[in-house]
Parts: structure tokens; C-alpha cells; sequence
């Protein structure tokens, strides 16, 4: 297991690459980042389960609106989330799980608001031999 | 990433991308520069500019089908996804095409001034408490949510009437809207081609500030340039008081630009249109998708102006409890009211004949020149008031639109500084409570609702916004009028 995520240098934004075993990991390990940009992440309690669906023209596209299904969760339904799971369900579909709370500023605040999901810098790579696959993704803040 | 392709000094102020420039992704699809790129400029702006990759950006728009003109570059450009952002391009009404990146996802992000008759002498004693009344009436912040809670129906009116709604629900003056570009409200937006998610995401936030760069700040005139235009928009000596909202359209604006992107995706496969960079996705401008997009942009400015309408209410009142006057006794009246990321369909002349464009500002500020009739008829003979906003340690900056704008620039000029530090860098290289240290020593009360935002949008954040005034200035397609110092800054 090589989940993990790293941030990106970036002046204007924050951008991050996660990493996973599969692609598949590496898309539930970019939403993790997501929410530690929005939160800080060990502070959520994954007391809720949500299930997401999304689906794109392509693999890039499908990642900007998993992503984006999130922010707009976030800020509708406000639910700040973790531990992902993601599956692909189709050439480019995917279904998710999460858990997670509802947003409590007092708790979670002092994290960065995200406006959108860029495809700037964006960058899809399948595991390669001893390189694991992973996903580079630019946030508009 | 650095930019080495060709750029070549066409006269003072102005560099030129030629058209034969090919990027090896432009070659790659076979693409080709429409019209040349003209970036505004001196020798040390433009080693600025060079230094990342905008002027490949610039290039890049100039390849896209119905671009008229140039794909200008104002001098505060810097990088941004697709279009660079400090661009302006304009598209043929009929063969051109229309993109929601050219707009950028705070649809009409923006700035609005409000003068006063009052001094800062008379207000000092009464400065935090002025600060503290607005920090309080205006939700700001992360998650912020405003103090209205509107029905659906009611949110579609705010999309498809603006500021004008505001002001009839009695948050305003009527005399408000007439110092507004657009008047607070464009004409054919329909609320219907806005998402739920994006009217959920962004209806409680109508009413709020937000974070980031987003400001309200209490300033003082320092410096008038133009007495004539000054006095035309009211001021009148320095240190003169004036209040300045820099916000846009919230959450409704980027879930709009969201959900666009994502369409514009499909629709540039339909029409087949080869794009450099995917950020870059649009659609003919006649198509539906294009006209779509075009019409739920215009909700998304909409509801910023009727967002920074209910703000510049809630400072009136906030003026009114402290100082315990009537706003209006207190001359609080707007002097105008001004969209850094918006797309307009608009009449301008090119090569001699009038035509139909749909010109594209990302961060850029309209710069109409004198006698236009989209400028206020108080106005007019001055040209329209063009609104810079700079960080919290350093200047704001009114200006004027010029008639050179107006040949040349499609009416447009720059809106900021960017920033020099990413987030990241400013939070470890500036700490709060030395920030805040550091203003109050120049006279500045700040609050605001994060540290983190304390250090992330400290003054050396920021490029010096007097360079790029300065070169503004100097070009031609806008003359400074009035600066104005910081005293009071409320943040997110």
C-alpha cells in the first residue's frame, strides 16, 4: 500500500500528487488531500457513510467531477470527509464511499476554501513497475 | 516555466507575440496563431512576465476560432489556467466562440467604491470601532453563510435581476445603480440554466465576503492625479474617506464555471474544435451550449452585484450606528461599481468597421473612454471610473477609461497585482500577530476571521500594484486619477 499524497508548489493555488497502487487509489487519495486543503483531516470523525457516482468524456474528466461532486457536498450538505474508496464502474465511471462528519467551523475551521476543480497541470499516470500510480490535480482557491 | 519565444518592441509600452509563433503543441495539432499577442509593458515588467509561461497563454487564445483584434496581455498578467489571468480577447459574435475560462471561476469578481464626505481626522477616534461594526455585520470567512435565507424562487430573482433586486428588498439607494457597470444587472439571464448544486452552493452566501483576497477596507485619499475627473466622481481632497468591497459571486459563480467547464468538455468533442489546453474549452458562439453558458454567466454576475450591494448596505448602516448619522448626511454614495472576470457582448470598432464581439476579461476591468453611452451620464465627459484594489499594506488606485482603450484594447485595462509568495510561502515567511504588528505601525486596523489569511495575504505576498499603475498610466489606456491608503481592512 503506497497511498499517500504530497503538495505541489503552486503561487496562485495548491496543487497536490496522490499516490496509490492503483489509479483507482490514487483518485480516493486526491480527495483526501482535498479535504485536508478544506480541513485539517485528522480531525474529522467518520461518523456518516456517503456513497458518490460520477462520470466524465474521459479518465481526466472524471476525476475533475469526482472532485468537484465533493466541493459541491461540501458546501451544500456540509460534510467534511474522509477515508475514500474508490472503484471504477465503467471505462469512465466510478463509484465512491467516504465517511465523515458534518462541518463544524468551531472544529474544522481555519482551512482554505476550494472554488473549483482545475485541468490544469492534471496528470493521470497507471503504476509503472516500481512507480506507483498516481494523479496530479490543481485546486482554484 | 520560462518563456522563450519570440517577443519584439512594437512602440512605447507595447510588445508584440507575432502570429508565425508555433508552440510545439500548436504544431502538434496543426494549430496556428489567428492574430498577434500584444502585451503592456516596460523592459523590467515584461522579465517579470517572461518569467512563467503567460505569454504562452497569450499565444495560445490567439489560436482560437473568430479571435478579433489581438490577445492582449495588461501589465499585471500572470499565469492562469488556459487564459492567462490580467488577459483580454474578443471573439466575433457570429464565427467566434464563447469559453467559461476566459471568464475563470469568480464570475464577476469585482470592486465597488463607496466615497463619504467625512475625514479621516473626524473618524480616527472611531476607527476600530468602524472596523469592528463591519466585521460584525458582514459574515466573512470560510463557510460563512449570510444572513438571508432565500427561498428558490427568490434566488432566481437575485440571478436574473442583481443588484436591482437588492435594492428594491431595501438594501440600497435607487440613485445606486446608475454608477454601475451594466447597472448592476445584465440583461437575459436565465436562472433556469443554473444548476441546483450551484444555486444550493451559493444561495446562502449571497451577503458574505468570503476569504482569500476578498476585502473590505476603510481608506483615505493620499494622492489626486486628476482634480477634474477626481471631482467628478466626488473626491475632493485628501484624506477624504472612502470604503472599498472587493468580492465577487461566491460559490454560485465557481459551481456555474464548474459545471460549464464540464459541458464545454463534451461540446468541444462535438464541434470538434482542436484545443492547446484543455482549460481552453468553449463552444461557437451561436451554439447553444455557447449561448447556455452565456446566460448562466450572466446569473453568476448578477448575483455578485446584488452580493456586493447588500455589503455596501450593511457598511452604510455599520457608519450610521457608530457615527450616529444618516448614511446619506454622510455622502456615502457609490462612486461606481466595476467586474474583473466577466465575458460582454459588445459593439467595438476594429480595423474601422463596428462589429459584435463577446470580449473576454479575466482579470481585467472595463476602461470605457470618455462619451461612451455605457458610461453614466455624470460621467461621461470624464470617462468610466476604473477600480484597482491593492493588498492591505499598500494602495488602491482609482483611474479612468481613454478613448486609446477603446481603439485599442477593447475598452479594457488591468485590475491588480498578482501574487509574488504562494500560500504556502507567505504563511511560513509571515507570522499573524507580526503582520498585524506591522500594519498597525502604518496606521492600519485590520480583522479578520483566520490567522492563516492574516499571513497568507500579508503586503509581501503581493507584486508592487504602483508598477503596474505606473505602466497602466503610461500606456495610454487609462490615467490615474486618485490613491488611496488603507486605514481599516476587514478579511475572510
Amino acid at each position: 500500500m503506497v497511498k499517500h499524497y504530497e503538495f505541489v508548489e503552486h503561487t496562485a493555488d495548491i496543487a497536490i500528487k496522490a499516490f496509490g497502487d492503483t489509479v483507482e487509489e490514487a483518485f480516493a487519495c486526491a480527495a483526501e488531500a482535498m479535504f485536508e486543503i478544506i480541513t485539517d483531516e485528522a480531525k474529522i470523525q467518520p461518523l456518516e457513510s456517503l456513497t458518490i457516482d460520477a462520470e466524465g468524456i474521459d479518465r481526466e474528466a472524471l476525476l475533475v467531477s469526482f472532485l468537484s461532486q465533493l466541493i459541491v457536498i461540501h458546501e451544500t450538505d456540509n460534510y467534511v470527509l474522509k477515508d475514500f474508496n474508490v472503484t471504477f464502474t465503467g471505462p469512465n465511471q466510478l463509484r465512491a464511499s467516504a465517511s465523515g462528519e458534518l462541518y463544524d467551523p468551531n472544529h474544522h475551521g481555519g482551512g482554505t476554501p476550494i472554488k473549483g476543480v482545475s485541468y490544469h497541470m492534471l496528470e493521470i499516470a497507471e503504476a509503472d513497475g516500481p512507480a506507483p500510480a498516481s494523479v496530479q490535480v490543481l485546486f482554484d482557491i | 516555466m520560462t518563456w522563450t519565444g519570440p517577443i519584439k518592441k512594437i512602440g512605447e509600452y507595447r510588445y508584440e507575440i507575432d502570429p508565425s509563433y508555433q508552440s510545439e503543441s500548436m504544431k502538434r495539432l496543426g494549430i496556428k496563431m489567428q492574430v498577434p499577442g500584444l502585451l503592456y509593458a516596460d523592459d523590467a515588467m515584461l522579465k517579470s512576465i517572461t518569467a512563467d509561461d503567460s505569454p504562452d497563454q497569450v499565444a495560445n487564445v490567439a489560436t482560437l476560432p473568430g479571435i478579433v483584434g489581438k490577445s492582449i496581455a495588461m501589465p499585471d498578467i500572470h499565469h492562469g489556467y488556459g487564459f492567462a489571468i490580467g488577459g483580454v480577447a474578443a471573439f466575433d459574435a457570429q464565427n467566434g466562440i464563447i469559453s467559461p475560462g476566459g471568464v475563470g471561476y469568480d464570475i464577476n469578481c469585482g470592486v465597488r467604491l463607496l466615497r463619504s464626505s467625512l475625514n479621516f481626522e473626524e473618524i480616527k477616534p472611531k476607527l476600530d470601532k468602524l472596523v469592528d461594526t463591519m466585521f460584525d455585520n458582514i459574515p466573512s470567512g470560510v463557510g460563512s453563510e449570510g444572513r438571508l435565507r432565500l427561498s428558490r424562487s427568490e434566488v432566481d430573482q437575485v440571478l436574473e435581476q442583481g443588484a436591482g433586486w437588492a435594492i428594491h428588498h431595501g438594501y440600497g439607494w435607487d440613485s445606486d445603480l446608475i454608477a454601475m457597470e451594466e447597472g448592476g444587472c445584465i440583461d437575459g439571464g436565465d436562472a433556469s440554466l443554473v444548476s441546483d448544486s450551484a444555486k444550493k452552493r451559493g444561495g446562502p452566501q449571497l451577503g458574505t465576503l468570503g476569504a482569500g483576497n476578498h476585502f473590505l477596507e476603510i481608506q483615505r485619499v493620499d494622492a489626486i492625479y486628476d482634480p477634474i475627473a477626481a471631482a467628478a466622481f466626488g473626491i475632493t481632497e485628501l484624506d477624504q474617506i472612502t470604503v472599498m468591497i472587493h468580492t465577487g459571486s461566491r460559490g454560485l459563480g465557481h459551481q456555474v464555471c464548474t459545471d460549464y467547464l464540464e459541458l464545454m468538455q463534451r461540446a468541444n468533442r462535438k464541434y470538434g474544435l482542436p484545443l492547446v489546453d484543455r482549460e481552453l474549452a468553449c463552444a461557437p458562439a451561436t451554439s447553444q451550449e455557447a449561448q447556455n453558458y452565456f446566460s448562466a454567466m450572466k446569473c453568476g454576475a448578477n448575483f455578485a452585484w446584488a452580493n456586493r450591494q447588500m455589503i455596501a448596505h450593511w457598511i452604510r448602516e455599520s457608519f450610521e450606528s457608530v457615527l450616529g448619522r444618516p448614511s446619506t448626511g454622510l455622502g456615502m454614495s457609490l462612486i461606481y461599481d466595476v467586474a474583473h472576470n466577466i465575458a460582454k457582448l459588445e459593439t467595438h470598432v476594429i480595423d474601422g468597421k463596428s462589429r459584435l464581439v463577446y470580449v473576454h476579461r479575466k482579470g481585467a476591468t472595463r476602461a470605457y473612454g470618455p462619451g461612451h453611452r455605457d458610461v453614466p451620464e455624470a460621467y461621461r465627459k470624464v470617462g468610466q471610473p476604473v477600480l484597482i484594489p491593492g493588498d492591505m499594506g499598500s494602495a488602491s488606485y482609482l483611474l479612468v477609461g481613454s478613448e486609446q482603450a477603446m481603439g485599442e484594447s477593447f475598452g479594457s485595462s488591468c485590475h491588480g497585482a498578482g501574487r509574488r509568495l504562494s500560500r504556502h510561502a507567505a504563511t511560513s515567511a509571515y507570522q499573524p500577530d507580526r503582520v498585524i504588528k506591522g500594519l498597525e505601525q502604518q496606521g492600519i486596523y485590520l480583522r479578520a476571521k483566520s490567522r492563516r489569511v492574516i499571513s497568507e495575504e500579508a503586503p509581501g505576498a503581493y507584486k508592487n500594484i504602483d508598477e503596474v499603475i505606473e505602466i497602466s498610466h503610461n500606456t495610454g489606456i487609462v490615467h490615474k486619477v486618485a490613491r488611496f491608503r488603507p486605514v481599516g481592512v476587514v478579511k475572510g
